[in-house]
This record gives C-alpha cells, sequence and structure tokens, in this order.
C-alpha cells in the first residue's frame, strides 16, 4: 500500500516534518508527538521511521481488539481509536519502529498519511518525502 | 502559563548537587524574552563583580527563548552564556542545532548553573528527573567521542552539549558544542570545565504551545516561500561562497590584516568546496535552508561539518593556508578539541607574522618556527593551544592581546582583536560600521553584534562615516533581539538587519501578547545596555575599552577594491560619539540615569 517514502540523499535533518505533524494532530509543537520521526546524527545521513502502511500488517496481527485495520478502500492501515485499549502490542510488533507512544494518551500515535495528503510530504523544505509504494 | 515559554528556570548548583526550579511570573518573560535577555539579566544578578571566570562562583547559563521548539528559523538554537574567561567580559555566544528546542521540550526556559562538581560530571535532564551523574569515563574524550558514547549510554534521542578537551585544560578560547554546532566565541567552555561539568543530556517530550497555530503557520510559510526564492545560494554553498565575493570587495582579512584580498581565493572556497569536499547538507533544527555543509579531506581521511566563511578567513586567508585539505581538517580538529576557530585562526596568523618580522624567536615557542602557507604549522598551533602544551602554549590559548602585553615593544601592532576578542572576517577597515561595531560591543570582535551590511556598496559610501554609527546601533539591536528571542540572523536576509515588526508579529503569535514594534525595540535596548553596565562593571572602563586594533587606526588597506581605506582616530571618535547619543550612553561611554529609566533598567542605576 502507499505510505510516505523516504529520500535520505536529500534530507538535511530539520524535522520541520515533525513539528508540522504535531501541530497538525495534537495542536502543539512536540517532535515526541509526531507520527514520522526522523534521525539525525553526525556525519551519517538522516534515517526515518515512520508507518509504512504493510500490506501484511504485524501490527494488525498483533492488534487484538481490530482496532488496527486494514481498510483496502482507504489502501491504509487504520487505527480506529474507540476500540484500541492502549496494550501498545502494535508497537512491539512493528518490525520498522513506525508507531509511538505519549504517556498524555491512551493510544498510540500512528501515521494516516493526514488522510490522503500528508502535511508532511507538502511542507518538506528538500522534498525528501513523498507518498509511493 | 505563558504560551510559547516552558515557564520554568532550572537552576544547579555544581558544589552540592543542589537543584532549583524557579517559576517566573509573565512580566518577567514579557521583560527579558529569553536567550541573550536571559542570560544577560541572570549573569547581571548572579555574578558577583569581580569574580573570576574560573572561580566555583562563576554563573553559566544556556538560555531558550520564547520561539524556540516552534517552527521560527532556527529556533533550535541555544544561547549560552558566562563571564569570558579570555576578555574578562561577558562571553555568549550562540550555537545551531536543536539544544534549546529539546531544553523547552523538557519543560525549561533555562539553565543558571554555579558552583564546582568535585570530579567531573555531566548534568542529564530527562523532563522532571535531573540527575547529575559521574563523568570520569568521558573525560578526555573530543567533543564528536563524548556526544557519541553518550547518546549509545542515554538513547540517540538525548540532544548533548559538551566541551572538548582544550575546555577541560581551562584554554580561555574554548567553545561549547551541540551535535556539531558550535557556540564558538570567547570561552564558554572552560567555564564549564572549570565546574568540571564535562557535558549536559536532554531529553523531553513536552509541548509547546503557541497562542495562535494559524498565525505561526503563516508567519512560517511566508518565510519559507521567501527563503526558497531568494537564499538558493545559502542552500546551496552555505557561507562557503563568500571569500570570493568578499575577497573583490577588498575585505578579505588576509596574512594577519597585512592585506584584504587573498592571491589564492578560489584556493579557500566556494565551488571548489562543493565540486571536491561535499558530501551531504546538513540543517539546523527547524531550518529550510540548511547551509550546513559536511565537506571530507581529499589527502586523508577525515569529515568536518564546516568550514563555514569565517573559518575559511581565519584558517585560510588570513594564514594564507591556500589548501582547502588543511582548513576542513583543523575545522575538524578544532571542533574535536573544542576550540573557538576564529581566534585560534586570528592568533596563528599572529604568530606567523612575529615569527617573520623576527618579534618572536624560537626560543619563545619551544624552538619551533611558524610561517604563513604552512597548512602542518597551523595544525601545530591548534594542538599546541589545545593541549595548552608548556609555557608557549599557556600564552597564546588566552589570544592575540595576551600575546602582545607579554612580548611589548611592537607586537601590539600585529594583534588584532577588539576588547581581547578576535574579530570575524569582517573588516573593519573596509566596513566603518564593523569598526564601530567590534569597538562597542559588549564582546570585542563579534560578527553577532554589529553586522557587516555595508558588503555591495561602493568605495565612496563605504568611505565615510556618516550613517555608520546609526549602522551599528540598528544591527545590534537586531542580532540582540535574535539571539532572544532565539532565531538564526540568516532571517536577515530576509527581513532585514534591523528590528522589524515580523518580529513583533511572530512574539505575538507565540505568546499571544500584543507587543509593538516599539515595545521589542526597547527590548533590545534593555538587554544591550545592560550588558554595557556588565562591561563596566567588570572592567571598570567604559570609552577607553571601546577600541579597535591598531591597524585598523593607523594603515591604510594596500590592496584590493578597497585600497586606502582605514578609521583614523578622528573619524572612530566622531562615530563612537554619534553612537553613544543613539544609545542614550553620555560621551564617555556610560549610559544616562535617564536612559536606565526608560529602559526599565531603574534598579540598575
Amino acid at each position: 500500500m502507499k505510505h510516505i517514502v523516504f529520500d535520505q540523499k536529500k534530507c538535511a535533518g530539520c524535522n520541520l516534518c515533525e513539528l508540522y505533524c504535531s501541530s497538525k494532530w495534537y495542536d502543539s509543537f512536540n517532535p515526541r508527538k509526531s507520527r514520522i520521526r526522523i534521525k539525525t546524527e553526525d556525519y551519517v545521513d538522516p534515517k526515518y521511521n515512520v508507518c509504512l502502511q504493510c500490506d501484511d500488517a504485524p501490527c494488525v496481527e498483533a492488534c487484538p481488539t481490530e482496532a488496527l485495520i486494514i481498510d483496502q478502500d482507504l489502501e491504509r492501515v487504520v487505527l480506529i481509536e474507540d476500540k484500541c485499549i492502549g496494550c501498545k502490542l502494535c508497537i512491539k510488533a512493528c518490525p520498522y519502529d513506525g508507531i509511538y507512544w505519549h504517556s498524555e494518551y491512551k493510544v498510540p500515535i500512528k501515521c494516516n498519511l493526514c488522510e490522503g495528503d500528508p502535511e508532511c510530504v507538502k511542507i518538506c523544505p528538500k522534498n525528501a518525502l513523498s507518498v509511493g509504494d | 502559563m505563558v504560551f510559547g515559554y516552558a515557564g520554568k528556570i532550572l537552576h544547579i548548583d555544581l558544589t552540592t548537587g543542589k537543584t532549583e526550579i524557579e517559576t517566573p511570573n509573565e512580566q518577567f518573560y514579557r521583560k527579558w524574552l529569553g536567550g541573550n535577555g536571559f542570560v544577560i539579566k541572570y549573569l547581571y544578578d548572579k555574578l558577583k563583580k569581580g569574580t573570576d571566570p574560573l572561580a566555583p562562583e562563576a554563573v553559566s547559563v544556556f538560555a531558550s527563548g520564547p520561539l524556540s521548539g516552534t517552527l521560527a528559523h532556527g529556533a533550535g538554537r541555544t544561547h549560552f552564556g558566562a563571564k569570558s574567561p579570555q576578555t574578562g567580559l561577558l562571553a555568549d555566544s550562540s550555537a545551531g542545532g536543536g539544544f534549546a528546542a529539546m531544553l523547552k521540550y523538557a519543560g525549561y526556559d533555562a539553565v543558571v548553573i554555579t558552583g564546582k562538581a568535585a570530579a567531573p560530571v555531566m548534568i542529564v535532564i530527562n523532563n522532571d528527573k535531573i540527575e547529575i551523574r559521574e563523568a570520569e569515563r568521558f573525560w578526555g574524550l573530543n567533543t564528536i567521542e563524548t556526544q557519541h558514547r553518550l547518546k549509545k549510554e542515554l538513547t540517540h534521542e538525548y540532544k548533548i552539549a559538551c566541551i572538548g578537551p582544550a575546555g577541560e585544560k581551562l584554554v580561555p578560547m574554548t567553545s561549547i558544542i551541540t551535535d556539531t554546532r558550535i557556540a564558538g566565541r570567547s570561552g564558554n567552555g572552560a567555564v564549564w570545565g572549570s565546574k568540571n561539568l564535562k557535558a549536559i543530556a536532554i531529553y523531553g517530550d513536552k509541548d509547546v504551545k503557541v497562542a495562535d497555530m494559524a498565525k505561526v503557520k503563516e508567519l512560517y510559510s511566508d518565510f519559507a516561500k521567501k527563503a526558497k526564492e531568494t537564499l538558493g545560494g545559502l542552500s546551496k554553498y552555505g557561507t562557503t561562497g563568500l571569500p570570493v565575493s568578499i575577497n573583490a570587495f577588498g575585505g578579505l582579512g588576509t596574512k594577519n590584516m597585512q592585506f584584504e584580498t587573498f592571491e589564492h581565493v578560489d584556493k579557500i572556497g566556494g565551488e571548489l568546496l562543493n565540486t571536491d569536499h561535499l558530501i551531504r547538507h546538513r540543517s539546523c533544527f527547524s531550518c529550510c535552508i540548511h547551509c550546513a555543509k559536511d565537506f571530507k579531506v581529499n589527502k586523508w581521511d577525515s569529515i568536518s561539518e564546516g568550514p563555514e566563511y569565517e573559518t575559511q578567513y581565519s584558517f585560510g586567508s588570513m594564514p594564507e593556508v591556500a589548501d582547502l585539505d588543511y582548513i576542513i581538517a583543523a575545522d575538524r580538529l578544532s571542533d574535536e578539541y573544542g576550540l573557538d576557530t576564529i581566534s585560534a585562526g586570528v592568533t596563528a596568523s599572529m604568530i606567523m607574522e612575529l615569527m617573520e618580522r623576527g618579534l618572536l624567536t624560537e626560543k619563545d615557542t619551544g624552538g619551533r618556527t611558524f610561517k604563513f602557507g604552512n597548512g602542518e604549522d597551523l595544525l601545530e598551533i591548534i594542538k599546541i593551544i589545545a593541549e595548552r602544551r608548556g609555557e608557549f602554549g599557556e600564552l597564546i590559548g588566552k589570544g592575540t592581546r595576551a600575546i602582545a602585553e607579554k612580548l611589548g615593544g611592537e607586537a601590539y601592532k600585529y594583534a588584532f582583536h577588539a576588547k581581547g576578542l578576535e574579530p570575524a572576517g569582517h573588516s573593519p577597515r573596509a566596513q566603518k560600521t564593523m569598526s564601530v561595531g567590534y569597538a562597542t560591543s559588549p564582546r570585542g570582535g563579534s560578527h553577532h553584534d554589529a553586522r557587516p551590511i555595508e558588503y555591495g556598496l561602493p568605495i565612496e559610501k563605504r568611505n565615510t562615516i556618516e550613517g555608520k554609527a546609526m549602522n551599528a546601533f540598528n544591527t545590534q539591536n537586531w542580532t540582540c533581539l535574535g539571539d532572544s528571542l532565539v532565531i538564526c540572523h540568516f532571517a536577515e536576509k530576509i527581513f532585514g538587519t534591523s528590528v522589524a515588526q515580523v518580529h513583533s508579529d511572530w512574539i505575538n503569535a507565540v505568546t499571544g501578547w500584543n507587543t509593538t514594534l516599539d515595545e521589542v525595540l526597547l527590548m533590545a535596548q534593555r538587554f544591550y545596555t545592560l550588558e554595557r553596565l556588565f562591561t563596566i562593571r567588570e572592567s571598570g572602563k567604559a570609552r577607553t575599552g571601546d577600541t579597535i586594533p591598531w591597524r585598523v587606526l593607523n594603515e591604510p588597506i594596500p590592496d584590493g577594491a578597497s585600497k586606502g581605506m582605514y578609521t583614523p582616530q578622528k573619524e572612530f571618535d566622531a562615530m563612537l560619539d554619534e553612537y553613544y547619543d543613539l544609545r542614550g550612553w553620555d560621551r564617555k561611554g556610560v549610559p544616562t540615569k535617564a536612559t536606565l529609566k526608560r529602559l526599565g533598567l531603574e534598579e540598575y542605576s
């Protein structure tokens, strides 16, 4: 399924995507509430983590309450917050470290592609982010 | 809660290990704003007059500002401050990266450190948890290795600021480094060293809330759009293209300011760095410009983030080292040691000139000759300074003023400094704004007080004192405000080099206040004037301390497009008079009672 794609060679590590993401979904600037994470380190290219909307999503498998489902129409792994019991098994199951937890919330922090029009892709000053397969 | 702020100031006493949280009220925030404002407020109030900069009682501060952690341009920048072990005056210095943003996310606006730990320590802040941990195993490690090992131990999500071996050895011209960004000037590194403080690591997951999110985004979008249209050069080259253009302008300090053009300028930067040395573009936190670059040394295996323009000047044209491999290597070496590249390079250049003139001999240097144009000599001087090798190393780590004082005689003519701090690469001869600017800067030769805004002007417009005091006044107010917000000064390429309505707009959108341009301008003047009071208190000098190097006053530029320019004493005095009038300081350079009242500084009169 389509997901956020990252071009490591273009990213300069400004973390503006994280700021835009947290401001859109949680009305604050807080990189630890961002659904996308950019890891910057000295003298190496940046790395990223985000939900990759897997076709055979291990998080969906792991979820005991069917709060995570693959929505074939939307082509996304969707989190139904009402069904989530906050057990964090999805976070453990994700092989890409693409789902996060913040102590203020009772459900995980996971990319939903901004319901089709991702904020991070729009604002990335280096065009390092895009939506692709 | 005040929007934009964390609402807490953290005080740490390293002698007792005690921490204390101060929760200032809104009036405090609106009066002192952040960054630079906090630094001078706490330094003036907490550091007793005449305190040895390296004594346990000395105070070290670092601060975020109201815009830190938001979308504002470069809103990860940190403002560090102390009393300088190099100049004995104010040592405030700003670093890029994201350290102060993380400080805010952890829930603090600023940290005020006093005391001295009994053995090497680091401060680890994880939100509300503050620990002072032993750091013996990190002592002696360079800044890059220290951060790598610490992140491995604590997780990579921490932001770290640390000192290198030079700061540990209390070398005066030392820096604090965070990631590969550096608070370089005037010796904050040695102050941490004197406190046995190797590093501070911070992790936070708290919100920075703003009053008007839509307005903040609008302001950012406007900036980003303009940045894309006009700052392509900065994104592509950073500041590394400047040596070529500043050389053509006739203001590239060369051979310790004997000249202001460098015949091998094409070998120290610009296109060559990008074609032969560039590895990747790097960005500070929350900045869409990404002016920083990783460059590689080709002759041997090494990488450095940088050099940037100031270092191309201090390690390139000043010592006439026309070899990028050596300039990149010297930059990396200085970063590892935690050494200020500007002061180190200008000092190295003075040593080379003194040896050439026979004013310094092998007897003084421990048997070594240092020559202009020799990259190995440059690297050797850096090592001698950073490792504080012998009597010579002890002396030269203090910079050019100390060398001149020690040698006596004619040596002072070749010491390029203001208030004991070596000027950056913006010629005070080719731009009179920088003559009056460096002289009146509380830090001395800093290019982040007055800004070099005469580039591009024809010589007739530059070779007059008209408007130059005003330039210094306006640009100093802007940098002082920018360092208080805390944002990057490169925003000036879009919003101009004076305090402007847009700064007030940003403050209001984030905090919800209704500041006007006048109020914001008053803040900048308040901080600058309190810095002035600090300078007078610690040095006992006002006007008599506002000096520029001998060469600037006495030797016209012999070459290039600014040939013939210098700042004779008469011109200099006239600019100082005008400058003091603009500031509301008397002609002796002392702020008047009326000015202190106007700026809300009555308690300091």
